[in-house]
């Protein structure tokens, strides 16, 4: 009846868990340490090739960090959204693409207008305002329409809604702005470089950095230091309690789904300043699977987790294909960018889909 | 001493750093009823979760048949014998009566959707058994009229009544009743405690129950084991426990449902 | 509600809907379709019908007030519906709009003010139109209620007609000879004479349906012999023989359209078993159908990327494993996820997929952006399958096929296991079910019809690229099902036909197909979580037990279940 009637064999077997181990996680044990090892095979060969200079790597990094500060923009709608509505908020690349794309237009007008040669700061500046402007609108819209009405309602019926609000908004975009690809003006005085040691950095891309590190600075003062924020911050913590408490859900719901909104379109500017070619109505789908990935990376509901994520996605997504495909004896790595990326989706969401900042979720209780 | 089904030694587990369950030993002889009784969050339901391979236990072991099973899966612990209810009744909810019942036979069944497709001689007679135990079961429980109902269209006690018919369904050696009684009337009860009973003497059955209500625990139980923080606090016999001046303390002096 | 909001929202959302209409060219692009002839196009029945909604429903709302002030407001509200348009319109070639709307040409203009000039007067026209179309809707809201259901069903069915124009005239010509659509149709659009004849009949049928129905069911019931109906047997061979006609009867141009149905609805069906059956969401499905038709193309091609040349028939059960060992593969990974995590990873599988096939990595062996050309088609013992309708027995006999099976495996034990994994993943783990391997199972069955319809779409097609394997095959395959019915059969068959069958029909409205997805998709998880023909639980039950059919005539009728989508 004590413990001492329990055969030793089983306790130690116990403690390995080995009767919980089934063949999925044999397979999948493989899986990771195949991935390890690819990684460092396909890393170890393209080091030992010396095939990029160390001023090519630099490059490579801060091309990364430039499409990754991008990423992590937009993933701050996701996170913001999960992290009351725990749902995956599927149109928010939309959301990124409507203010890039109207805005592109009114970049052109502007330019036009010569105000971007008198005031080049003060133009990009209303350009921001005027993206995120529409793309607060257009989560607002989406979250009245798409997702309101489903409150309550499983994660799965929400998917739906909100795959079926991503493919209505990539073709009302289609449908009033065409089919065709339009661009934003370029700026002379961002196309010098900053010279550092062996390192020269394109100003654009320090320049995305920097807009992306104030505009998060600004919203990580908004959620941590004001009223507003402490409302959302209660209500991410426990729904429930926040309504005793007197919070209005449904404002704050609004307010993240707007956040969110304004952050994807300044971040549709960012984007056009960077890459000012291949605006279209299709320009959002797959920047926002990237952001999601950003997003859990970090650890899905975490701000703080969002930038780190978007970063290490972006330096991954650049540095990767050279680094370990090349020394794969892969053709043509860069083709495969996008794909490695998604790799990398796929990989956190089954080793880690509490991302590198999120907790172990807790065991569901039966 | 009859014949041991289900041991638990030294069983403990912890979350993170609360100990929901510490060093908690209990003998289950086959053929009996025994009821785990103590205060709200005392862990009895963690004791369940854990013999039902729901969680896997930090520390101790379970013995089933003088077998260790703790930390297997939940559905290998089902193929043993050992079925469940749940405090807060979890049906299929939008599956009808009938088939809830078929599900509760998972560990009887051996064909593979091979045989389903080929509608092969074996799968088409098991499908029938399945289907007869089905009734069989829903007409011992007499809820045989409503088989074509859904789940959650049935009233409470209904439910209640199918959740332990799709428990015995499987024809299961020990069968685990968390609450059973909970939200019943007194008549309610009453006839629930002789429902137990007469699927005892029936069938043989062991049952190991968490209850509430007193009346239920002393009419039916033949031992109670009294859980305070995650602890046993005592183990014996329904006057045992009732003059128990440790348990009278811990538990019923600071419960009012008595 | 409170009347005064009421009557702004109504009439503010009218008035959105009529400028995104506007804007989104649809207007004018569905202007460019008679409903009637030279009455009525759709674009104008577009325009018309906000205006319309607003007067009735505002006329309808609950109000203390007196019938005069009801009836002004119902008629400012469609004139609220219309001055956000009217003011954009006026607007409209004074800012050069047109850079940026595509649609924002001067046709919208004319279109909007039935070109009347000058642009003022034109203008105040459609304004005021806004006023005369409300005052029509509160003539509507008096009529009683069957009354309106009629005309609502009769203009229905006019729309309904004139839009399938083209599939009656098609048939009509292939029955008759010589041109008999022109006595109905006069250019795609019904004559001013069938579109009245058309109304009173909708009309009529719809006021006396539930006698007809009535009156006509005793007499086809006292016709058969008792119970025949029920059993099936019936309906189900009776179904098979204008299956198997069809082709037949439509033609070279419309099998191949059905042909498309028919290829979609094989991959729906393998779908369903995840989605439907076990409610695993997967996104990727297009991955299947890559991997069955890079098969066949491969192994059958005649051109620079072939390898043996070998039979198409060889290779079909070849492709079928190879989407389930596929299938198997990508399951590992996911199965352990939750299910909005599921979702996006099978998303991601998919696009790795494709663009594998598009890299020059693969290029070697798939031919990369170039593709896989000179497929041949289907062909066994010295006949070869070429024309649609050929290859259209192919694609039913597949359906039929993979019907049988996922209809077994529904009402097999397994299924069984997969609507308790959908329904409560955890208690059906304690019951007893191996979650991990039934789901594994599902993903691992429902890749094989994938696979199948991959085969024979190369095949059918005669050249593959990677493009052909877009996200979109997935997201269509995904919106049959849930929009046609969950684990529905005949919402399957149903929202194949209407997703894929009628935008093919349809093709000067392609633009708008995905648009029209995506707003369907809102509103059906909304209003309709079931799907258009929602499936009964009780139907699983028996399973193929000793009393199937048997006792088909003895259940009782039952509630409507209040099931909702997990």
């Amino acid at each position: 009846m004590s413990a001492t009637t329990i055969p030793w064999t089983s306790r130690l077997l116990r403690r390995y868990s080995l009767d919980r181990l089934t063949w999925v996680d044999v397979i999948l044990g493989l899986l990771r340490i195949g991935v390890i090892l690819a990684v460092f095979v396909g890393a170890f060969n393209t080091i030992a090739s010396g095939k990029y200079t160390l001023t090519q790597w630099g490059s490579l990094v801060s091309t990364g960090i430039a499409q990754g500060s991008i990423y992590a923009l937009i993933a701050l709608g996701y996170t913001l959204v999960y992290g009351i509505l725990r749902m995956i908020n599927f149109a928010h690349g939309e959301v990124f693409m409507s203010g890039a794309y109207s805005t592109a237009f009114f970049a052109i007008w502007t330019s036009r207008q010569g105000w971007l040669e008198k005031n080049p700061y003060l133009t990009i500046l209303t350009w921001i305002l005027v993206a995120a402007a529409v793309s607060t609108f257009v989560a607002l819209i989406v979250e009245r329409v798409a997702y309101r009405p489903l409150r309550g309602q499983s994660r799965l019926v929400t998917l739906i809604s909100a795959i079926g609000a991503s493919f209505f908004l990539q073709y009302t975009a289609r449908s009033l702005f065409g089919s065709g690809f339009t661009s934003y003006p370029n700026i002379p005085i961002l196309n010098a470089r900053i010279e550092f040691g062996p390192f020269s950095i394109p100003q654009i891309q320090a320049a995305v950095l920097v807009i992306a590190l104030i505009l998060m600075g600004l919203l990580y003062w908004l959620v941590e230091r004001t009223k507003m924020g402490r409302a959302v911050r209660a209500v991410s913590e426990d729904m429930e309690v926040a309504r005793l408490m007197g919070v209005d859900i449904e404002r704050v719901i609004m307010l993240t789904f707007a956040l969110g909104g304004a952050l994807a379109g300044a971040a549709g500017v960012v984007n056009g300043l960077y890459k000012p070619q291949g605006v279209n109505f299709f320009m959002g789908f797959f920047p926002g699977i990237k952001a999601f990935t950003a997003a859990v990376l970090g650890g899905i509901g975490s701000v703080p987790g969002a930038l780190l994520g978007g970063l290490l996605l972006g330096v991954f997504e650049s540095v990767g294909p050279n680094l370990v495909l090349n020394g794969l004896g892969i053709p043509a790595a860069n083709q495969l960018k996008d794909a490695l990326a998604y790799m990398m989706l796929v990989f956190i969401l089954i080793f880690r889909p509490q991302g590198i900042m999120g907790e172990k979720i807790e065991e569901e209780k039966a | 001493m009859a014949e041991s089904l289900l041991t638990l030694a030294s069983l403990s587990k912890s979350f993170g750093g609360l100990h929901a369950v510490k060093g908690v030993e209990l003998e289950v002889e086959k053929g009996s009823i025994i009821s785990i009784i103590g205060p709200n969050g005392a862990g009895k339901t963690t004791v369940f979760n854990c013999i039902s391979g729901i969680y896997e236990p930090t520390d101790g072991a379970i013995l089933w048949k003088n077998r260790s099973i703790g930390g297997m899966a939940p559905d290998r612990i089902a193929h043993l014998g050992i079925a469940r209810t749940y405090q807060n009744i979890r049906l299929f909810s939008h599956l009808s009566v009938l088939e809830n019942v078929m599900l509760g036979q998972e560990r009887l069944l051996r064909t593979t959707w091979l045989g389903a497709i080929f509608g092969t001689p074996r799968s088409r007679q098991e499908s029938g058994e399945v289907l007869v135990r089905a009734r069989d079961t829903l007409e011992y429980v007499g809820l045989l009229e409503l088989e074509d109902r859904l789940a959650n269209e049935l009233s409470y006690g209904d439910q209640r009544r199918l959740e332990i018919a799709r428990a015995i369904a499987g024809k299961p050696e020990l069968l685990l009743l968390d609450e059973p009684t909970a939200g019943m009337n007194d008549s309610e009860s009453r006839s629930a405690i002789g429902f137990f009973q007469q699927l005892r003497d029936d069938t043989g059955i062991t049952l190991l129950l968490i209850e509430h209500d007193m009346r239920v625990v002393m009419d039916l139980s033949d031992r109670i084991a009294v859980l305070n923080y995650g602890e046993k606090l005592a183990e014996g016999l329904p006057e045992e426990i009732q003059t128990n001046p440790q348990v009278i303390e811990a538990y019923l002096g600071t419960s009012a449902e008595i | 509600m409170d009347r005064n909001k009421f009557f702004l929202k109504v009439a503010g959302i009218a008035a959105l809907a009529l400028v995104y209409v506007m804007f989104t060219g649809m207007v004018e692009t569905f202007g460019g379709r008679d409903i009637i002839a030279n009455v009525l196009n759709l674009g104008q029945i577009l325009m018309y019908l906000p205006p319309f909604i607003v007067g009735y429903l505002v006329m309808r709302a609950e109000a203390p007030s007196s019938t005069l002030v009801r009836y002004l407001t119902s008629i400012g509200a469609g004139l609220i519906a219309n001055t956000p348009a009217a003011i954009v319109a006026l607007f409209m070639e004074r800012v050069q709009m047109r850079d940026t709307f595509a649609n924002a040409s001067p046709n919208l203009v004319e279109f909007m003010t039935l070109g009347i000039q000058p642009l003022g007067v034109g203008i105040l026209v459609f304004w005021l139109m806004g006023g005369l179309l409300a005052t029509f809707g509160i003539a509507f809201s008096f009529l009683p209620q069957g009354a309106r259901r009629a005309v609502i069903t009769a203009f229905a069915s006019i729309v309904g007609l004139a839009l399938m124009s083209n599939l009656f005239g098609q048939i009509l010509r292939r029955f008759f000879g010589g041109r008999p659509d022109r006595l109905l149709f006069s250019a795609d659009a019904l004559r001013i004479s069938t579109s009245l004849i058309v109304f009173v009949f909708a009309a009529v049928l719809t006021q006396y349906q539930p006698l007809l129905r009535k009156q006509f069911g005793r007499h086809l019931t006292s016709l058969l012999p008792s119970g025949i109906l029920e059993s099936g047997h019936v309906t189900n061979g009776l179904g098979l023989i204008v299956l198997l006609a069809l082709p037949w009867v439509l033609g070279v141009f419309l099998s191949e359209v059905l042909a498309n149905v028919g290829l979609f609805m094989l991959m729906a069906l393998g779908l369903n078993i995840a989605v439907g059956l076990a409610g695993l969401f997967d996104l990727g499905y297009v991955t299947n159908f890559a991997v069955g038709a890079y098969l066949v193309g491969v192994l059958t091609s005649t051109g620079p990327q072939g390898i043996g040349q070998f039979n198409f028939w060889l290779i079909v059960p070849i492709s079928i494993v190879a989407a389930m060992f596929t299938g198997f593969m990508l399951a590992l990974p996911v199965v352990r996820m939750r299910g909005d995590y599921l979702a996006i990873a099978t998303l991601g599988f998919g696009e790795i997929i494709r663009l594998l096939a598009l890299s020059d990595w693969f290029a070697p062996l798939i031919g990369g952006a170039q593709g896989v050309l000179f497929i041949p088609k289907p062909a066994i013992l010295g006949f070869s399958f070429q024309t649609p309708q050929q290859i259209y027995y192919i694609i039913l006999a597949a359906c039929v096929v993979v019907l049988f099976v996922s209809r077994r495996l529904d009402i097999s034990r397994t299924g069984r296991q997969w609507r308790a994994i959908r329904e409560d993943e955890p208690v059906a783990n304690a019951m007893g079910i191996d979650v991990t391997w039934v789901k594994t199972l599902a993903f691992t069955l429902s890749a094989a019809s994938g696979g199948l319809s991959g085969a024979i779409f190369a095949s059918k097609l005669g050249t593959i690229f990677p493009h052909s394997f877009q996200l979109l095959i997935s997201v269509n395959v995904l919106c049959i099902i849930i929009i046609g019915g969950m684990a529905s059969i005949p919402g399957i068959a149903i929202g194949s036909l209407l997703l894929v069958g009628v935008p093919e029909l349809l093709r000067e409205f392609s633009e708008y197909r995905y648009l029209f997805y995506g707003l369907l998709l809102i509103l059906m998880t909304i209003y309709r979580p079931n799907g258009m023909i929602p499936v009964k639980a009780q139907q699983h039950s028996r399973g193929f037990g000793p009393e199937e059919g048997s006792d088909a005539g003895k259940t009782v009728p039952l509630p409507a279940p209040a099931t909702t989508v997990t």
